[in-house]
């Protein structure tokens, strides 16, 4: 497989927008087709770089993560949350969304 | 001029009492009030929560606990994290975000006891190059105001050349900080990837993303670097490699150094008159004693796209927090969960922010994560595995920052390939996890052009070294745009 034009059509870029929770309103659509296109034509340049050797492990060898100690810190952030978001609700210490299960 | 004094001047007259850090605040807030309207460096601007740093300060100097930075006015790009002002990362998404905390790097700069006078104007979410992005409105170049400052930093740049702020901190995914330094006409450091917590700073490309200060000279970056970077335990990917005095070096010649001149970044695509001031730039550092080899990076021509992959893979993971249920925007008309998730997204994001989204989105998705993503990923190695041999031989690479000197407002932005070739010669540095600074070297058509350093793994020494030992012999860091001078 190798990267082209062809991966994005129309079709991809509203499933896709859909998983990302993004809508595209319909005089919208060609515009972003259109930027889209263009880069996807830019990325056709990797298909000529020869990543044969080159393992993925390769890349986490000089990574190494700074692990902390397992210890329990108390946040109390419940003012902080109350005082700055509407829709924080301070007595169930929740945030509160739209109805999710039918009753 | 007190406007165009270095940290380190400042800080003598701090310490000798010729000017308490009050009324230095105050200075700077007049000439931010006077000037900024034309600028837009600022989002948001707490003249009273500076004025309370400030007072702080002056506790520092009269208990004899202050640091190079106490006292000193600085920007802070609006990405970091602040329990006292608001975060936005230039977006609508974050308006009137109030943080719980403060990023490690806001902790750091006000433990030293540096006031910082507000936040500054950014690319929306970090995303952009000229900094039209901002929900907030364009930032402009002080040496022409119808021209971008760069980005996304544009703001950090944008104030620091017209001299109302000392210093700023920016932050750099693929050029955020150096760009905007070249076409603004100051210096700036991209550290190596970890040297500087990112704890706090609003995450766009968590692999690339790096802090780093902003200010006239390469002395006054060292003073800021010594203070910001160091291992946090709150950033897992911060290094516990020893932080050294980033001032220490600065006055150490350079007889002996070598210094790499990669082919491939002397290209077509670069101005010709941009390769004439690098030119005059090599001279002045031949004179000074160091020696130039000619390097290669073949795969060069591969970061742009590999970076356009990567990045929005990486975005379109970090911004998937932004669902209008705990914070950032909630679009009031919605009645299901769902027409919550995608009206919050679709009203909070501007368009080049939901483009990245779909981009990410889509190289990230089944079928094309092994030709995208790991593709870009299998790149990313080879280009760094080309600096890796290139420092087998030469201590620094000199290179551009930019193609050009700034575009003008509005002439990229409905251009988004246009608009991302102009990072051309800064994403390289950050795909590698290199420290890279930006200096300025001279004007073409009265705008600054700057020069790029890039140094190998933790070597920020040798840049701030070799671009000072350039700053002792030259005045391109000392030049300011006149029509922000001294208020009467």
């Amino acid at each position: 497989m190798s990267i082209s034009n062809n991966d994005i059509s129309q079709k991809i870029i509203d499933e896709t927008a859909a998983l990302a929770k993004i809508k595209i309103d319909d005089d919208e659509r060609l515009a972003v087709k259109d930027k889209l296109d263009r880069i996807f034509t830019l990325y056709q340049v990797m298909n000529d770089c020869d990543t044969n050797s080159v393992s993925l492990v390769d890349l986490q060898v000089n990574l190494i993560s700074q692990l902390r100690e397992d210890t329990v810190t108390e946040h109390d952030e419940t003012s902080h949350l109350a005082e700055n978001f509407k829709s924080f609700n301070a007595e169930t210490n929740m945030f509160e969304v739209p109805k999710v299960i039918e009753e | 001029m007190l406007f165009n004094k270095s940290i380190s001047q400042i800080h003598d007259m701090l310490v000798n009492r010729e000017i308490s850090a009050t009324e230095l605040t105050k200075y700077y807030l007049k000439r931010i009030n006077h000037y900024d309207k034309q600028l837009q460096s600022f989002i948001h601007l707490d003249e009273d929560k500076a004025l309370e740093y400030a007072l702080k300060a002056e506790q520092m100097f009269a208990d004899n606990s202050y640091t190079p930075l106490t006292g000193i006015p600085v920007g802070m790009k609006d990405l970091f994290v602040t329990k006292d002002m608001p975060t936005t990362c230039g977006s609508k998404m974050l308006k009137g975000y109030m943080s719980p905390f403060n990023s490690t790097l806001v902790e750091r700069f006000l433990s030293a006891g540096g006031v910082m006078v507000g936040k500054n104007n950014m690319d929306e979410f970090a995303m952009g190059s000229s900094n039209e992005t901002s929900y907030y409105g364009e930032c402009r170049n002080p040496w022409n105001t119808e021209y971008v400052p760069g980005g996304s930093s544009g703001g950090s740049a944008s104030c620091v050349a017209a001299r109302i702020a000392t210093a700023s901190i920016g932050t750099d995914t693929g050029g955020s900080i150096r760009q905007p330094a070249s076409f603004c006409g100051v210096t700036g450091i991209k550290p190596t990837y970890g040297r500087i917590s990112r704890y706090g700073m609003v995450a766009f490309a968590s692999s690339l993303d790096q802090a780093g200060p902003i200010a006239p000279s390469a002395e006054d970056c060292a003073i800021l670097l010594n203070h910001l970077s160091g291992f946090d335990k709150m950033d897992s990917t911060s290094s516990r490699m020893e932080k050294p005095d980033f001032t220490s070096g600065l006055n150490k010649s350079l007889e002996g150094l070598t210094i790499g001149i990669p082919e491939e970044f002397f290209s077509d695509q670069l101005d010709k008159r941009c390769a004439a001031l690098i030119d005059e730039a090599k001279k002045e550092l031949t004179a000074l004693g160091a020696q130039f080899r000619s390097i290669h990076l073949p795969n060069l021509k591969y970061s742009v796209a590999t970076y356009y992959v990567i990045a929005p893979c990486e975005a379109s993971s970090n911004l998937s927090r932004f669902d209008g249920v705990r914070y950032g925007h909630r679009s009031e008309q919605s009645e299901t969960l769902e027409e919550m998730y995608v009206n919050s997204r679709t009203e909070g994001f501007g368009e080049e922010v939901k483009r990245r989204i779909i981009v990410g989105t889509f190289a990230l998705s089944s079928g094309y994560y092994d030709d995208y993503y790991q593709k870009a990923q299998k790149i990313r190695q080879v280009i760094r595995n080309d600096y890796l041999t290139a420092f087998r031989d030469v201590d620094v690479i000199l290179c551009p920052s930019t193609p050009g000197t700034a575009f003008k407002i509005g002439e990229k932005i409905d251009d988004p390939i246009s608009m991302y070739l102009a990072d051309i010669f800064t994403i390289s540095a950050n795909l590698a996890g290199l420290p890279a600074l930006s200096m300025p070297i001279g004007f073409i058509d009265e705008l600054p052009y700057g020069l790029q350093l890039v140094g190998d793994r933790f070597c920020e020494k040798q840049l701030l070294q070799v671009a000072h030992q350039y700053q002792q012999v030259t005045q391109w860091h000392n030049k300011h745009p006149e029509e922000f001078g001294e208020i009467a």
